[in-house]
């Protein structure tokens, strides 16, 4: 989620308030507050609210909620004279262009620093990493219009950006830094989306990079503004930008897209609008609102309210509300605007009888059975790698799915498949703990995956200097004992365990588990110096643990 | 003689001690360690017990008890099943339809990128009549009354499976089991995130989740629900701001107050959208919230590096008592 820097001389000056009054209030608008310093303060906005990725959106939000401007604020759009053809050629590679004129802007450190930010924040937010949807921002003056967006071949050439020579499109890809890092979006193309201007020059290289000829600087004065991507994600992206710009006093100007078959004109900066039944909003909220509360908080939620009626309120949603989807996302409003600190909460009548897991009862048994016997409770991570699980234990590596499950794109080498046995972690436990006083007796229940599936183990350890076999099936007597299990015993062939000191532990003619001496040669994987006996048993292979989604 | 060791030097010291006056207790044997003999033939009676510093601390052992991450998992239970909950269990590994597309999760969510969640590369079936349920609502809201995400959505992504992100893969999918009203359940589950291992970053964790589907239900009976569950884990001051989950409308950040540290956020909450339980033919509404154990793990025992949770260090299970004051 994108941090906003908000400077304090600029929040309070637009607000209208001072900085403790929007400590206070701005959490309860919906955001966390990161860092406040002496000149500015950290945000972080949800992603849901891109409108609000600039001090002017936060400003134009703030004054609502804080009662200083209510309602809905309404957008000018001056028709312009500006025109931009879309070429059939670009339609299959970066189909849909937006635009916008903002004339009479003071550009400021200020603004151009906002502007900036915002614009970054919306490229990674709103355009998924500029997958989804690109801005360029140009000065006016130096744009000749009309422009065409269409596709070009890698050795169409302009000077981009913080450059001063002229490069290819493919030199921009390899060399440009932005070029290197946006590459990846045009991967595999062989044509690429570039906006010209009426003498074929290159303005724009979307997603990429701007040409240096339309720099913005600190004498600019008005500003052209396109988008570019794949559906209306665009659109939301020029309304956020336009009416910022509109906010710090810009005179915003259409633009005409001209394509094949159709002409747009943009950007579009009339309200949406939406009648929401009342019923909905006391169902959903759980309590009944006023007629006046209900406008009250969406004027503070910068709706419009057209009228309220016996059935229903009928809302204008902002031009720059990319969020409202649902009719539920403005009773969220109506109730972020009344306040949630106000709300009442009140506990559900609703009737259920409490039950537990199986899986889980049975984990609490199994876990007084080996409290009881002196054990140490542990819980280990579940991921782990063939390494520890199988080699470093003298097993053979099972096959992936049917036996252990790979994970793609693994962070190192540690993690590389989720365990399928309890025992290796715990070796590893006792690995990591040799200089704690002896002797060590260690346990965990839990869950192992195999073959996609979860299973129920329980395992245990003891270590010190003469741990053995007779210790070990003392434990595992005591707990097939206390789960009331005929069992029996049979020579293993688990590697993991010296020869003629294994057993595995028979259910009903069926293999659930195994005990005895670990390997001196496993110990040696581990770097353990003291003798251990181990055991583990399926408990799924053995109880009924439930069933599992 | 001695120089050449034939013969050896002893010396004998003899000291004579004259009682002068009778002590007032009889003098008797004493008794080191109390033998079945002594106690059956009675001769303890004549003797006397050898009495021991008792202020010299004996040798140590261990305690074998519950790792406290789990006495903290089970008083969650506890106060789930107290207040009506039914407890449910899922499978670590779930198709990325469960994790992320029933929950209206878009599938270029910054959230599904392989950058943070653990993809298998193993693809199952999902059941068609719901997939196509599912399509419609992402992509134009199907009956919703949402304008959906707009887009394709590409089933393929659907199918792939994920180590589940949140335990609200297994609830949602509980809930299209069971999508009659009235139910309450709860899920405490590992879960997992691709991310480094930090102190407050950990590749898999636990979680805990709790949902209620009923009619009547609205916001302030969720704000009614979160307020129990916190008093009953012993934080008195609970407070609510708006927040953002892609599943929930609205949303809501309980946070607590906790001494020395003051206003802590706890967990996230919500009502699953519409474009969540129509699409699964769940009736009425589902009030949900969770939590990441680990964070009451931090305000419990005063840990700041949970790597200590799943790594463990005995001493430190050791020393940490049953009791907490």
């Amino acid at each position: 989620m994108p941090v906003v820097t908000l400077y304090w001389d600029e929040l309070e000056r637009l607000v209208g308030v001072d900085r403790e009054t929007i400590l206070k209030r701005l959490p309860m608008l919906g955001c966390d507050i990161e860092r406040v310093e002496e000149d500015h303060l950290d945000v972080e906005f949800f992603p849901n609210r891109p409108d609000l990725y600039s001090v002017e959106g936060v400003a134009r939000a703030l004054r609502g909620f804080l009662d200083i401007e209510l309602g809905y604020r309404n957008y000018e759009v001056k028709k312009g004279n500006w025109k931009i053809y879309v070429d059939p050629s670009v339609l299959e590679i970066r189909p849909k262009i937006a635009g916008c004129v903002v004339k009479g802007l003071k550009m400021s450190d200020e603004l151009i620093r906002s502007l900036m930010e915002l614009q970054e924040d919306l490229h990674w937010t709103i355009g998924r990493n500029r997958r989804k949807m690109a801005i360029g921002v140009h000065d006016l003056s130096k744009v000749n219009f009309p422009l065409t967006y269409k596709a070009v071949d890698s050795s169409f050439s302009f000077v981009p950006l913080d450059f001063d020579r002229v490069m290819s499109v493919e030199e921009i890809l390899k060399e440009h830094p932005k070029g290197r890092q946006f590459a990846f979006i045009l991967a595999g193309k062989d044509r690429y989306p570039m906006i010209v201007d009426a003498k074929n020059e290159a303005i724009s290289f979307p997603p990429i990079i701007n040409a240096e000829k339309t720099r913005v600087t600190e004498s600019t004065t008005d500003l052209f503004i396109d988008v570019t991507g794949f559906d209306e994600n665009v659109d939301k992206a020029l309304n956020i930008l336009a009416t910022m710009l509109a906010d710090r006093g810009g005179t915003v100007e259409s633009v005409e897209v001209i394509y094949p078959d159709k002409t747009y004109v943009t950007p579009d900066l009339s309200p949406r609008r939406m009648r929401i039944p009342k019923s909905e909003i006391e169902g959903l909220l759980g309590f009944r609102l006023r007629d006046e509360e209900i406008k009250l908080a969406l004027e503070r939620m910068r709706f419009g309210v057209e009228k309220i009626d016996d059935e229903a309120v009928e809302v204008l949603i902002p031009p720059y509300r990319a969020d409202i989807m649902h009719e539920w996302d403005i009773i969220e409003d109506i109730a972020i605007g009344y306040g949630y600190d106000r709300i009442k909460p009140e506990y559900p009548e609703t009737n259920a009888i409490g039950t537990t897991h199986p899986w889980n009862e049975i984990r609490e048994l199994a876990r007084e059975v080996m409290i009881g016997l002196g054990f140490l409770e542990v819980i280990t991570f579940t991921l782990t790698s063939e390494k520890v699980q199988y080699d470093y234990m003298r097993r053979e590596r099972p096959k992936p799915w049917e036996g252990f499950v790979p994970v793609m794109h693994p962070l190192t080498e540690e993690h590389t498949i989720v365990r399928t046995d309890i025992l290796p972690k715990l070796l590893e436990v006792l690995s990591q703990n040799k200089h704690h006083p002896m002797p060590q007796k260690i346990f965990e229940v839990g869950d192992v995956v195999v073959g996609m599936k979860n299973r129920l183990r329980l395992a245990a350890c003891v270590t010190h200097s003469k741990a053995n076999f007779a210790e070990i099936r003392s434990v595992v007597q005591a707990v097939m004992k206390e789960f009331d299990l005929d069992w029996s015993v049979k020579e293993s062939e688990d590697q993991a365990f010296i020869e003629g000191r294994r057993a595995d532990i028979i259910v009903k003619g069926k293999k659930v588990g195994v005990f005895g001496e670990i390997h001196p040669e496993v110990l040696e994987n581990f770097e353990l110096v003291n003798p251990v006996a181990g055991f583990e048993i399926d408990l799924t292979d053995i109880f009924d643990c439930g069933e599992l989604i | 003689m001695l120089k050449r060791k034939l013969v050896e030097e002893e010396e004998e010291k003899e000291i004579y001690v004259i009682i002068k006056q009778k002590p007032e207790v009889e003098l008797k044997e004493t008794i080191a360690d109390l033998t079945p003999d002594l106690i059956i033939s009675g001769t303890w009676r004549e003797k006397e017990f050898l009495k021991y510093d008792v202020r010299i601390p004996s040798k140590e052992i261990f305690v074998g008890k519950t790792h406290p991450y789990e006495r903290i998992i089970r008083e969650c239970r506890k106060i789930f099943l107290e207040m009506g909950f039914t407890e449910i269990k899922g499978h670590y590994v779930q198709p990325s339809f469960w994790n992320f597309d029933a929950l209206f999760q878009p599938q270029d969510h910054p959230a599904r990128d392989m950058q943070d969640t653990f993809y298998l590369d193993r693809y199952v079936e999902i059941p068609e009549d719901l997939a196509e349920k599912v399509k419609k609502t992402h992509e134009n809201g199907w009956i919703t009354g949402s304008t959906g995400w707009g887009g394709k959505w590409d089933i393929k992504k659907a199918r792939q499976l994920v180590l589940r992100t949140h335990t609200t893969a297994i609830t949602i999918h509980y809930l299209a089991k069971h999508p009659e009203p009235p139910v309450k359940a709860f899920c405490i589950d590992r879960v997992y995130r691709r991310e480094a291992i930090d102190p407050t970053h950990l590749p898999e964790f636990d979680q805990l989740e709790g949902v209620v589907l009923d009619e009547n239900v609205g916001f302030k009976d969720l704000l009614g629900l979160l307020r129990e569950f916190f008093m009953k884990m012993g934080f008195e001051d609970v407070r609510f701001r708006p927040g953002y989950f892609p599943y929930t409308e609205p949303s809501v950040e309980p946070e607590v107050y906790v001494e020395g540290l003051g206003w802590v956020e706890l967990g996230g909450a919500g009502i699953f959208r519409r474009e969540v339980t129509e699409p699964l033919g769940i009736k009425g509404k589902v009030l949900a919230w969770g939590l990441g154990i680990g964070r009451l793990a931090m305000l419990r025992l005063g840990m700041k590096d949970l790597r200590k949770l799943y790594q463990p260090d005995l001493g430190w299970l050791r020393n940490c008592p049953v009791v907490r004051r």
